[in-house]
C-alpha cells in the first residue's frame, strides 16, 4: 500500500514531467486507435465493394466456368441445387444469375457490357445493387407480359451511351450455341454501387430475359450467396462442395470470394501485416519517450532512494513504487487516450470522412470507389486494443529504471555519488 | 462469307486481267507495275457491285456451328450481311456504310453500332473479325504492295507482299498473298502480326464469274487452335448487279433482313 502511496505522490510532486508522459501516452494511444478504425473501415469497404456489391461470399460455377468465364459453360439450375447449396451452414441466402458479355447501346453508340440476367426477388437477399439505385427502380419481381424488357444498367453505362431511365436499350450477345441473341429493354432504373465493374459496365435483366437472349432456358452460369461470417467464407465452401459432390453436382465448384478476388484477400493479408508493423514502430517510439521520462524521473531521485534505503524501505518495495508509477501513468495515458481517439473515431464512423477530396479525379482503388465518404470501422476491440497495448509496453519501460534503482548503493545514492 | 472474300476474289481478278496484258500470259516472268495494279484493284472495288449467297461452318474446340448468309455489296464502302439459317438467327445482320459498322438484332428490330473497339473481336462467333469488313476495302489505301515470283508446291506463283503504311488503321502487320500465276487467283493468304503467322486464308473451288477467276471456297485457320476453323462457300455470286441503295440505310436493311 505505501508503495502505491508514494508513487502516486511522487508523480503528483513533478506535475508537468507526469503529465508530459502521459500526454504523450495519450496520443499515442489515440492515434492508434484513430488508424484501426481507419485501416478496419478501408477493409471494410474493400471486401464490401467487391462481395456485397458483385461477387457474393461463396458463389457456385461450373468448374471449367470458375477458371475461365465462357458462356458455353453453364449448369441446370433446379429447387434440388439451390437447397443443396442454400442448406450448407452459415449460407443465408442464395442467387442464381446468367452472365454474358454482350454489346449494349442503341444506333449511335454501344459498349461491351457485362449482362447480369438476376432474379430480382432474390439477388437484394445476397448483394447491395438494388441499394445503390439512384435512379429509377429495380427490377420488377416479374417480367413485362409484352413490349421491351426491363433492364438496370450502371450510372457510368448509362453515361457512355447516353441514356437514362425511360430510354430505350439494346443487347446483343453470343449465347451458348454460339448463336447470336439479342433483345429490347427499356430503362427502368440506374445504379451507383461504388464498385467500378459494376457502374461501369452492368446491365441486369431478368434471369428469363437473358436465359432466352444466351439460348440456356432453365440454366444458370452461377449462383451467389451470403454467409453469415464473411472472413469464414473459404471453409464454408470447403463444406458445400462436399455437398455438392455428394449430391451429384461433382462438375460445380463453390469458391470463396478469397480464391475469387486473390488480389483483394492478399491486399488484406498484407494490410494485416503492414498494419502490425506499423504498430510496432508507434509501439516502439512511444516506448522511447516514456522510457525516457521514466528513466530520468528515477534518476533525479537517486539521492532520495538512497535515504530511503538507508531508513531501511526494501528493494522490492522500491522496484513496486516505480512500476507503479509506470502503471498509474500507462492506465491514465490510455484511458485519456482512449476517450479521445475513441470519440475521433467514433465520429468517423458515423460520420464518415471524405477520402476522395485527397485523390484526384476518379477515387478508386481496386475498382471500389472512394468518391463516397469513407465511415471508419470500430467495435471495443479498436479502443481496448491499443490501450492494453500501452499500459503494457509502459510497464516494460518502467522496469529499467526501476532495476537500475535498485542497484543502487545507498551510501553512495545518498552522497550523490552515481 | 465475307466482304473479305468477295475482295480477295476481286483482286485477283483485277490482278489477273490486268497484269495478263503485260505479262503475256505468265510466260514472261518480268513483275506487273506495282502502281497499275493498285490503281485497277481501287478502280475496281469503286465499280463493283455484288450479289452472294453463301453458307459458313464454324468449327471450334467446343462447338460447330453452320450459317447460311447473304451478302451485298456496293461501291467503295458498302456491304449487307444477312444470315437466313438457322431460324434462331435468321435476319441477324451487318451493315457497314461509309459512316461505320452496325449490326442488326432482329428480335429487338433495332439497329446498334459496333464500336470501333470491337473491330478486332470475332464477327458473329466466326474466326473472322469486324475489322475483316471494315478494312477490307481499304486495302490498298493502307497497304504497300510488293510483288514477287514465287514457288508454291511445285507451282510458279505470284507474291504480293503488303505492308500497312504508317497511319494504316490495321490489325495486321504483314499480309502475304499468293496469286495464281496464269490467272492471279488467290490461292492462299498468310497474316501476321509482329512477324508472328496468326491466321492463314486458303482458296479453293475457282469459278469463273462474270469473266473472272474467283474462289468460291475461303477457310480461315487460326494459328495456334489446331482443328477450328471457318469455311465460307459461295453458292451464288454475281457481279455488277443492280443493288438498291436502300438497303445500305437502316429501314431498307430492316425490310431484306425480315
Amino acid at each position: 500500500m505505501m508503495s502505491w502511496k508514494l508513487a502516486v505522490r511522487n508523480l503528483l510532486r513533478n506535475r508537468l514531467r507526469s503529465l508530459l508522459a502521459i500526454g504523450g501516452i495519450a496520443v499515442a494511444t489515440a492515434m492508434l486507435i484513430w488508424n484501426l478504425g481507419f485501416i478496419d473501415g478501408f477493409f471494410d469497404l474493400m471486401v464490401r465493394g467487391s462481395t456485397d456489391v458483385e461477387i457474393g461470399h461463396v458463389q457456385v460455377q461450373d468448374k471449367l466456368y470458375a477458371e475461365q468465364p465462357a458462356t458455353i459453360d453453364y449448369f441446370e439450375w433446379d429447387d434440388d441445387l439451390a437447397e443443396t447449396i442454400g442448406g450448407t451452414a452459415e449460407v443465408r441466402a442464395v442467387t442464381p444469375r446468367v452472365r454474358l458479355f454482350g454489346l449494349v447501346g442503341h444506333e449511335d453508340r454501344s459498349f461491351v457490357g457485362r449482362i447480369f440476367g438476376i432474379d430480382p426477388a432474390t439477388e437484394p437477399e445476397v448483394t447491395v445493387m438494388a441499394d445503390g439505385i439512384v435512379d429509377g427502380r429495380w427490377l420488377d419481381d416479374e417480367m413485362p407480359e409484352a413490349g421491351p424488357a426491363e433492364v438496370v444498367i450502371g450510372k457510368g453505362l448509362g453515361r457512355t451511351l447516353g441514356v437514362g431511365v425511360g430510354d430505350e436499350l439494346v443487347v446483343i450477345a453470343e449465347g451458348v450455341d454460339g448463336s447470336m441473341g439479342d433483345g429490347l429493354l427499356e430503362v427502368v432504373g440506374v445504379l451507383e454501387t461504388g464498385n467500378s465493374r459494376i457502374d461501369r459496365q452492368a446491365a441486369l435483366l431478368h434471369l428469363e430475359e437473358a436465359q432466352f437472349i444466351a439460348a440456356m432456358d432453365g440454366a444458370v452460369h452461377e449462383a451467389i450467396t451470403a454467409i453469415e461470417r464473411p472472413p469464414a467464407a473459404m471453409e464454408i465452401a470447403r463444406q458445400m462442395q462436399t455437398r455438392l459432390d455428394a449430391e451429384g453436382y461433382d462438375q460445380l465448384k463453390a469458391r470463396s470470394w478469397q480464391e475469387v478476388e486473390p488480389g483483394l484477400y492478399e491486399l488484406l493479408v498484407y494490410g494485416d501485416t503492414a498494419n502490425n508493423v506499423i504498430f510496432g514502430i508507434i509501439f516502439f517510439v512511444v516506448a522511447l519517450g516514456v522510457l525516457n521520462a521514466l528513466r530520468m524521473s528515477a534518476r533525479e531521485r537517486h539521492r532520495e532512494f538512497g535515504v530511503m534505503m538507508a531508513m531501511g524501505m526494501s528493494r522490492v518495495k522500491l522496484f513496486f513504487m516505480l512500476g507503479i508509477e509506470g502503471l498509474i501513468m500507462g492506465v491514465v495515458g490510455a484511458v485519456a487516450g482512449g476517450v479521445i481517439g475513441g470519440s475521433i473515431t467514433w465520429y468517423h464512423s458515423v460520420y464518415g470522412i471524405d477520402f476522395g477530396a485527397f485523390l484526384e479525379g476518379d477515387a478508386t482503388y481496386m475498382g471500389v470507389s472512394f468518391a463516397e465518404r469513407m465511415h471508419f470501422a470500430m467495435d471495443a476491440s479498436t479502443v481496448l486494443t491499443p490501450m492494453i497495448g500501452l499500459v503494457v509496453v509502459t510497464l516494460i519501460c518502467s522496469i529499467w529504471p526501476a532495476i537500475a534503482s535498485i542497484r543502487l548503493d545507498a551510501r553512495d545514492a545518498m552522497t550523490g555519488r552515481t | 462469307m465475307r466482304f473479305q472474300t468477295a475482295v480477295i476474289a476481286i483482286v485477283a481478278a483485277a490482278a489477273v486481267t490486268l497484269l495478263a496484258s503485260g505479262v503475256a500470259a505468265g510466260e514472261q516472268p518480268d513483275l506487273p507495275a506495282v502502281e497499275e495494279v493498285e490503281a485497277h484493284l481501287d478502280d475496281l472495288y469503286r465499280a463493283d457491285s455484288s450479289r452472294a449467297e453463301m453458307t459458313m461452318r464454324i468449327v471450334t474446340e467446343r462447338r460447330t456451328r453452320e450459317l447460311e448468309m447473304e451478302a451485298y455489296t456496293k461501291g467503295e464502302h458498302n456491304a449487307v450481311f444477312v444470315i437466313r439459317s438457322p431460324a434462331r438467327e435468321a435476319g441477324t445482320a451487318t451493315l457497314r456504310t461509309e459512316d461505320g459498322l452496325w449490326n442488326y438484332a432482329p428480335r429487338a428490330d433495332r439497329l446498334v453500332r459496333i464500336p470501333t473497339g470491337m473491330l478486332s473481336d470475332d464477327w458473329m462467333g466466326s474466326h473472322l473479325t469486324n475489322d475483316d469488313l471494315v478494312q477490307e476495302t481499304q486495302y490498298a489505301d493502307d497497304y504497300d504492295i510488293e510483288l514477287s515470283w514465287a514457288e508454291h508446291e511445285g507451282q510458279r506463283v505470284l507474291r504480293a507482299v503488303m505492308t500497312p503504311g504508317e497511319d494504316a488503321p490495321v490489325v495486321f502487320t504483314r499480309i502475304e498473298y499468293l496469286l495464281d500465276a496464269e490467272h492471279w487467283t488467290p490461292m492462299q493468304g498468310q497474316y501476321f502480326e509482329d512477324d508472328d503467322l496468326v491466321r492463314t486464308m486458303e482458296f479453293s473451288n475457282v469459278r469463273e464469274v462474270d469473266g473472272r477467276q474467283v474462289p468460291h471456297q475461303m477457310e480461315v485457320r487460326p494459328e495456334g487452335k489446331p482443328g477450328e476453323y471457318t469455311r465460307m462457300e459461295y453458292t451464288s455470286l454475281e457481279f455488277n448487279v443492280d443493288i438498291d441503295d436502300n438497303i445500305f440505310t437502316s429501314r431498307g436493311l430492316r425490310r431484306l433482313a425480315r
